[in-house]
C-alpha cells in the first residue's frame, strides 16, 4: 500500500504544540546552564549601578534640576532604572532569537528543522516566547529588588497599562529578533548584527536620557524603535504620575511599529530563508 | 658533536631548543610574533566584526557622557570639583573610561583566547606543539592590545573632535609609564581569567562578572569616595 | 629510545597509565536540595569512569602499531595521554626516549599528532597559512619552516591551492592538511586518532597509503587507533585490542585471528556437481578439514553448495574451481569466509557488535 504524501493542512492544535515543545525545549536548556539564569538576574543591576554612582559624584544627591528640564523629572535613579529594565527585555530578545538560530546551526540541528514539514514561523514564535517567558521573570524581580532597595514607586493602578505597554514592546522587538534571525542565516555572523542592533537601541533610544538629549536627526531614529515608546509610556505613568488616556499617543504609535516590525520580520525571514537554501549557506557556520 | 639545545636519541635526531637558549628564546618569541599575526588575519576575515569592535568602545561611552551632560550644569560640576579637584565630567570620564577599555581587554580578549582556540578546534594541536602555554596567550595578548590600542585611538579622536577635552600636555609622558605599569598588572589579570574560562564551559560569565565588578569598583565615571566604604 | 631484554629499540612505551574521570551527574536546577544517596556519600566506583586501567604497552621503532576497540574503549584516551595533553592519574609513557611527565617539550617534539574530525585548523587562513604558523610553534626557523611548507604541500598536491583558505576545502583536503601539519617538524613518531573519520572511500584510501608510505618508506613509527577493523587489519604490523580501558591482546593480525576456532570456509556454489563430490575434491585438498556438498533444488533454481573448512582453504580455490569444471560443474559463486579481527575482538571481550562494536 502506498501512503499518500504531500502537503497537508496543520490544525491548530498541532501548531500550538510545536509552539510549546520549542519552549520547554529552550527552557530545558535554560535550566541545564543555572549559571545563566543566575547571571541575567544579578548583572543587568551591576550595569545600571554605575550610572547612580556617576550621578552621585555630579549631583551630590538623589535629584538633579539640570537632568528634570529635559527628562520631566529631576529623580535621575528611577529614570535610569525603569531604562534598564526595559532595555534588558531588549537584549533577551536580540541575543535570544537570533542566536538560538545560530545555536541550531552550530549543533547541526537546523537543517532538520527547516526540513521538516511544520510552519517555520511557529518554532521561531516557540524561540521568541521562551525567550519572554525568561525575560519577563527577570524583570519581575529586578522590579521587586528595586521596589525594596531603590525606592521605585508601584501602584495598582499602574500595573496593567504597564503589561500592556510590555505586550506591545515585545511584539514589536519579536519583529526585529525575526529580521535580525533571517540575516544571520545569511550572513551567519548573528553576533555582530545583535551587537550593532543593540548599539542602535543604547544610544538612539531613550534608556539612560530623554530622547531630547540627543540631537534631531538621532531622535528621528529612535521614533523608530518600539523600546522609546515603550519608555516614555512606563515613565510618565510611573514617574510623572499621569493617567493612561495620556500615553494614548505612545501606545497608537507604538501598535503601528509593532505591525510594520511584525511584517517585515516575518518577510525578510522567508525571503532570507529560500535564499540560503538556494546557495546551500544554511547550515554553514 | 652535541649542540646545546638540540638531542639525539637513537635513530632519529630532535631538535628542540629548550630553556634560556638564544634559540629557544628566539623560538619564543617568534611563536608570540606568530600567534599575534595568526590573530590579526583571522579578525581581519571577518571585517564587520573587526569594524564593530573598532567603534564599541565609543559606543557605550555615549551614553554614559550624555548621560553626565545632563546632569551638569553645562558639563561643569561643583560637587566633582569639590570631590577630584576637576569639574569638567567630559574630560573626567573619557580619562577613567579610556583606561577601562584595556581593562576590559584583559578580561575579554585575553581571557578568552585560550577558550576561542577550544572553539576553533586548535586547542590540542597548539597545545602538543614545544612552545610554551605563556607564549601562546602572550601572542593573544600582543593583539588583543593592539586591537584595544586602534579602538582607543578612534574614541579619543571622535571624543576630543565632538566635545573637546582639557588635557595637560605634560602629564601625557607620565600617565604612559603608569599605564605601561598597569598593563603588566593586567597581563598576569588575563592569564587568570583565560585559565578559568578553560575550566568553566560558560567562561563568558566569569569575564563578565570580573569586567562588572571592576567597572563598579574603580573610579571610572565617578571617584572613589561615591563607593560605599566596604567597595571602597 | 628505549631498550628491551632483547635489545630492540622501543619508541614509545606505556608503563601502568592510568587515567580516571570523574562522572558527572546533572541533577538539574534545584539538585543541590536533593538529598545524596548513600552511594554518592560513600563515593562508589560508579562515580568514576576508569579510561585506561594500567595499560602497559611497547611499540617498536619503525612499527605501524594498531589499536583497535569501539568508541569509549580508551583509545583517544591513550592518544591523548602520550601526546601530553592529557595527564594519566598513575603509570608513565616514555616516548622516544622521554618521559611525558618529566620531558614533555621533547616528547612534543618528537610527535606528529592527527586526530580526525572536522575542525582542527583555522578555517579562515589558508593552508600555508597554518602550516607556516604550526612550524612556528614547532620551533623551527622562517627559512627551514618555508621550505618544509613547499616540501609538505608538494607531497599532498595541494601546492596549487596553497593560498586558498581551509574553508573552501574539502573533508578530504583538510584532513590532508592536518596530516601536513604533523610532518612539518619531521618527527619520528606519529599519533593517528582515527585519521579517515569521515572520509570518503578515495580520501581514505590516500590516508591509508600515505600512512603506509610514512611507516615504511620513511620509518616513522606509528600509532594508529582506529575502530575500522579493515583499516588496522590492512595497515597494521601488530594491533592491540582494547576494551574498557584495557589491552585484551597484543599481536599481528594474523596471529590474533588464528586465536578464534572459525577458521576458513570456502563455499562454491555450483549447478551439476560431480557424482561423489567429496571423494572427487578430497586428494587434490588433502589438509583440508571437511569437504561437505549441499544439494540444492536445481529443478527451481538453487545451486548446490559444497562447504571446504579449514587448513588453508583459500589456497585451494583455484584447484577445486578447475576440477568442477573439469566436471562439467556451472560454478555460480565462490565464497571465501576468513575469521575477521572483528571475530577476534568478539572472542576476545565478549562485546557484542549492537553494544558500540567495531566496524
Amino acid at each position: 500500500m502506498i501512503m499518500e504524501s504531500g502537503p497537508q493542512e496543520t490544525s491548530l492544535k498541532a501548531n500550538f504544540f510545536l509552539v510549546w515543545s520549542e519552549v520547554v525545549k529552550n527552557m530545558k536548556f535554560l535550566m541545564a546552564y543555572p549559571v545563566i539564569f543566575i547571571f541575567w538576574t544579578i548583572f543587568p543591576f551591576f550595569w545600571f549601578i554605575t550610572f547612580i554612582f556617576q550621578g552621585q559624584a555630579i549631583v551630590g544627591g538623589l535629584q538633579s534640576p539640570s537632568f528634570a528640564k529635559s527628562a520631566g523629572t529631576s529623580e535621575y535613579i528611577p529614570f535610569i532604572i525603569i531604562g534598564a529594565i526595559l532595555n534588558g527585555y531588549v537584549l533577551t530578545s536580540l541575543y535570544g532569537v537570533g542566536e538560538s538560530i545560530r545555536r541550531e546551526a552550530y549543533q547541526g540541528t537546523l537543517d532538520y528543522l527547516l526540513s521538516s514539514p511544520c510552519n517555520k514561523a511557529f518554532i521561531l514564535i516557540g524561540k521568541a516566547v521562551s525567550e519572554t517567558i525568561s525575560s519577563t521573570v527577570y524583570a519581575i524581580i529586578h522590579l521587586f529588588v528595586c521596589v525594596i532597595f531603590f525606592g521605585i514607586e508601584l501602584t495598582l493602578g499602574v500595573i496593567m497599562p504597564i503589561m500592556l505597554i510590555l505586550i506591545l514592546m515585545i511584539l514589536g522587538l519579536y519583529g526585529i529578533a525575526l529580521m535580525l534571525a533571517g540575516l544571520s542565516l545569511q550572513f551567519k555572523q548573528a553576533h555582530d548584527l545583535a551587537h550593532t542592533l543593540e548599539y542602535v537601541f543604547l544610544v538612539f533610544a531613550p534608556v539612560r536620557y530623554p530622547l531630547e538629549a540627543l540631537p534631531f536627526w538621532a531622535q528621528i531614529i529612535g521614533r523608530f524603535l518600539p523600546l522609546t515608546y515603550a519608555l516614555i509610556a512606563v515613565r510618565s505613568l510611573m514617574l510623572l504620575k499621569q493617567d493612561f488616556p495620556a500615553i494614548y499617543q505612545q501606545i497608537l504609535l507604538l501598535f503601528v511599529i509593532d505591525v510594520l516590525a511584525i511584517f517585515l520580520g516575518f518577510y525578510l525571514f522567508n525571503w532570507m530563508e529560500k535564499r540560503t537554501k538556494k546557495s546551500g549557506a544554511i547550515s554553514q557556520y | 658533536m652535541k649542540k646545546i639545545g638540540e638531542y639525539t636519541r637513537g635513530l632519529e635526531e630532535v631538535s628542540c631548543p629548550v630553556g634560556l637558549s638564544l634559540a629557544n628564546i628566539k623560538a619564543e618569541l617568534r611563536a608570540i610574533w606568530e600567534c599575534n599575526i595568526k590573530e590579526w588575519k583571522i579578525e581581519l576575515a571577518y571585517p564587520v566584526n573587526f569594524t564593530r569592535q573598532c567603534i564599541e568602545p565609543l559606543i557605550f561611552l555615549l551614553p554614559i557622557l550624555i548621560f553626565a551632560l545632563l546632569l551638569a550644569d553645562e558639563r561643569f560640576s561643583a560637587n566633582l570639583l569639590r570631590l577630584v579637584g576637576t569639574g569638567d565630567v567630559i574630560t573626567y570620564i573619557v580619562t577613567g573610561y579610556l583606561i577601562m577599555g584595556f581593562i576590559g581587554t584583559a578580561v575579554w580578549a585575553m581571557g578568552f583566547s585560550i577558550r576561542k582556540e577550544q572553539w576553533y578546534g586548535t586547542l590540542e594541536f597548539i597545545y602538543v606543539t614545544p612552545t610554551s602555554r605563556l607564549s601562546l596567550v602572550l601572542g593573544m595578548a600582543l593583539h588583543s592590545v593592539v586591537h584595544q590600542g586602534i579602538g582607543t585611538l578612534f574614541e579619543f579622536v571622535v571624543i576630543y573632535a565632538v566635545f573637546g577635552l582639557a588635557l595637560k600636555i605634560e602629564g601625557i609622558l607620565p600617565a604612559l609609564v603608569i599605564f605601561a605599569l598597569m598593563m603588566f598588572a593586567l597581563g598576569g589579570f588575563g592569564i587568570f581569567i583565560s585559565s578559568l574560562a578553560l575550566i568553566f564551559k560558560e567562561g563568558w560569565i566569569i569575564s563578565e562578572g570580573f569586567h562588572s565588578i571592576l567597572t563598579i569598583l574603580s573610579p571610572v565615571s565617578y571617584p572613589l569616595t561615591v563607593l560605599p566604604n566596604i567597595a571602597q | 629510545m628505549v631498550h628491551n631484554k632483547n635489545n630492540d629499540l622501543y619508541s614509545i612505551q606505556t608503563i601502568n597509565l592510568t587515567k580516571v574521570f570523574k562522572k558527572r551527574k546533572h541533577k538539574g536546577i534545584f539538585g543541590f536540595l536533593k538529598k545524596k544517596t548513600k552511594e554518592e556519600k560513600s563515593g562508589s566506583s560508579e562515580d568514576v569512569t576508569v579510561a585506561l586501567d594500567h595499560v602497559n604497552s611497547e611499540i617498536r621503532s619503525g612499527e605501524l602499531f594498531g589499536l583497535l576497540g569501539p568508541n569509549g574503549a580508551g583509545k583517544t584516551t591513550l592518544v591523548k595521554c602520550l601526546s601530553t595533553i592529557l595527564i594519566p592519574d598513575e603509570g608513565t609513557a616514555i616516548i622516544n626516549g622521554f618521559d611525558i611527565r618529566k620531558q614533555t617539550s621533547f616528547v612534543r617534539a618528537s610527535i606528529g599528532l592527527v586526530i580526525g574530525g572536522e575542525r582542527t585548523l583555522y578555517w579562515k587562513l589558508t593552508a600555508r597559512d597554518n602550516l607556516m604558523y604550526f612550524a612556528s610553534l614547532y620551533k623551527m626557523p622562517r627559512r627551514e619552516a618555508k621550505q618544509r611548507v613547499e616540501e609538505i604541500l608538494a607531497l599532498m598536491n595541494l601546492s596549487d591551492r596553497a593560498d586558498e583558505r581551509l574553508e573552501d576545502y574539502s573533508t578530504g583536503m583538510r584532513q590532508k592538511i592536518a596530516v601536513a601539519r604533523a610532518l612539518l617538524h619531521n618527527p619520528p613518531i606519529l599519533l593517528l586518532d582515527e585519521p579517515t573519520l569521515g572520509l570518503d572511500p578515495t580520501f581514505s584510501r590516500q590516508i591509508r597509503n600515505q600512512v603506509r608510505e610514512l611507516c615504511k618508506k620513511e620509518g616513522r613509527t606509528i600509532l594508529l587507533a582506529t575502530h575500522y577493523m579493515k583499516e588496522a587489519d590492512e595497515l597494521c604490523d601488530r594491533v592491540a585490542i582494547i576494551n574498557d580501558g584495557k589491552i585484551a591482546a597484543i599481536d599481528t593480525p594474523e596471529r590474533l585471528k588464528a586465536m578464534v576456532k572459525e577458521t576458513e570456509l570456502v563455499e562454491v556454489s555450483c549447478y551439476n556437481p560431480p557424482h561423489n563430490t567429496e571423494d572427487y575434491l578430497r586428494p587434490l585438498c588433502p589438509d583440508v578439514e571437511i569437504i561437505t556438498l549441499i544439494r540444492g533444488d536445481e529443478a527451481k533454481g538453487a545451486p548446490s553448495r559444497i562447504k571446504i573448512i579449514g587448513g588453508n582453504a583459500e589456497k585451494h580455490v583455484s584447484t577445486i574451481v578447475d576440477a568442477l569444471r573439469k566436471k562439467d560443474a556451472q560454478i555460480t559463486s565462490v565464497n571465501i569466509s576468513m575469521p575477521t579481527l572483528e571475530d577476534v575482538f568478539i572472542k576476545i571481550t565478549g562485546a557484542k557488535l549492537a553494544e558500540g562494536g567495531i566496524t
